[in-house]
């Protein structure tokens, strides 16, 4: 146990040197006991294509990665000539073939709490639970608009031949090496049984060392001081 | 007592509460312009205008246009740059090719927030960029914030080379607007 934690403990020292923080494990009873199991990717069709995210990084076109995007996709909707997804960090304005035109951060004036899209009439409305806004995509002006209940995008799961293909990408979220050794080191691989054991094997070291030393101290004064 | 001072200076020090949203968007234009705060517009990101973004940012610069903001000669940029892992989003404004004020208006990474004080920024000021697209004042860097000083740099020597981009468009469409002497 303690060549064990000796092992783990030098492994994260050096973990930066190693990028264990950049490797990730990916194996299905590994994602299980994190609880992060990939879900079916969900996405919506538009225009005879799949706007979609299987919950990596990337919003994908079809089987294309086409922009960044943090998860989860939030909406979807397409203008004339623009297809639009509104992630959780900001809307993503592509052209119809998935060029990347631009995305708007929320800081940079989308609405922290929209939450939904849709086209109306040509216009882009966003929603929260308590408002809608139009925005000009051209100047970023928004305007309060009447409450919408309906009209939003509503996403689906995306076709299965697609969703094999988008869930065997690596670029999916996985659990690091770095993690799983810190959380092996620290016992909380195994919950709280596992941390309590670790702490356990700690105060047994201590003591150890400490009737370690009140014995070699003892033995001393009883060789005379030798 | 002291053993409780020193967690709560290791914790500050880590920069737990460093990192953060320091201003948003809108609040740092109606900031730089007051109560004029214009419309955003768009730089249109030609092929050849990628391609000197790229080498200025050292990696592919996607999208077909860039935001910015515009009154008189003042331009105002959002950019975001990764610092080591996470963006950092920079406010630039640039007034007659030269950078007036740099703003770090949100830091996400636990290291390198130091760039958000007013004492690093401010060796900003009266910045250029040079003919081999380079600021043309040498930037201090902070210690244990390599990356994230990269990174500002990066930034304002693309907001200064699109900047220069939409005065040189300025000025060919005056003298092209411009009456011709017989």
């Amino acid at each position: 146990m303690v060549l064990f934690l000796a092992g783990t403990g030098l492994l994260l020292n050096h973990s930066p040197a190693l990028d264990l923080a950049k490797k990730d494990l990916r194996s299905n009873w590994l994602l299980d006991w994190y609880g992060l199991k990939n879900t079916a990717p969900t996405g919506i069709q538009l225009n005879g294509q799949w706007l979609s995210h299987p919950g990596g990084q990337n919003l994908f076109l079809n089987d294309k990665p086409v922009a960044d995007c943090q998860p989860p996709l939030l909406g979807a909707a397409q203008l004339a000539t623009m297809l639009l997804a509104l992630c959780q960090d900001g809307l993503v304005m592509l052209t119809a073939d998935g060029e990347l035109i631009e995305k708007l951060s929320r800081l940079q004036g989308l609405p922290e709490d929209a939450d939904r899209l849709q086209v109306a009439e040509g216009n882009v409305l966003l929603g929260s639970p308590w408002q809608t806004y139009t925005i000009d995509l051209d100047t970023l002006e928004l305007t309060g608009q009447t409450f919408q209940e309906e009209g939003w995008s509503i996403l689906g799961p995306v076709p299965s031949a697609l969703s094999i293909q988008l869930t065997s990408r690596e670029d999916l979220p996985g659990i690091s090496l770095e993690t799983l050794i810190l959380d092996l080191h620290s016992g909380r691989f195994f919950g709280t049984a596992g941390v309590l054991f670790v702490d356990l094997i700690g105060i047994l070291l201590c003591v150890l060392a400490i009737t370690g030393l009140c014995a070699w101290n003892s033995r001393r004064k009883l060789n005379g001081g030798r | 007592m002291a053993a409780l001072l020193f967690v709560v200076t290791l914790t500050l020090s880590n920069g737990t509460f460093a990192k953060g949203v320091y201003q948003t968007g809108p609040e740092f234009i109606a900031e730089v312009f007051g109560n004029d705060t214009p419309k955003a517009k768009s730089l249109l990101l030609t092929p050849q205008l990628k391609e000197t973004a790229s080498q200025i940012m050292n990696r592919q610069v996607r999208g077909l246009r860039m935001r910015y903001w515009q009154s008189d000669s003042n331009t105002a940029w959002i950019m975001e740059e990764i610092g080591k892992e996470l963006p950092i989003t920079i406010g630039v404004v640039i007034r007659e090719n030269q950078i007036v004020q740099i703003k770090i208006l949100a830091f996400r990474e636990s290291r390198g927030w130091e760039v958000r004080y007013p004492a690093f920024t401010k060796q900003y000021q009266g910045v250029k960029i040079t003919t081999e697209l380079a600021l043309d004042k040498h930037i201090d860097g902070i210690t244990g914030a390599t990356l994230s000083v990269r990174a500002v740099n990066k930034v304002a020597t693309l907001a200064l080379y699109f900047h220069q981009q939409i005065a040189l468009k300025a000025e060919q469409e005056s003298s092209t607007l411009a009456p011709k002497t017989p």
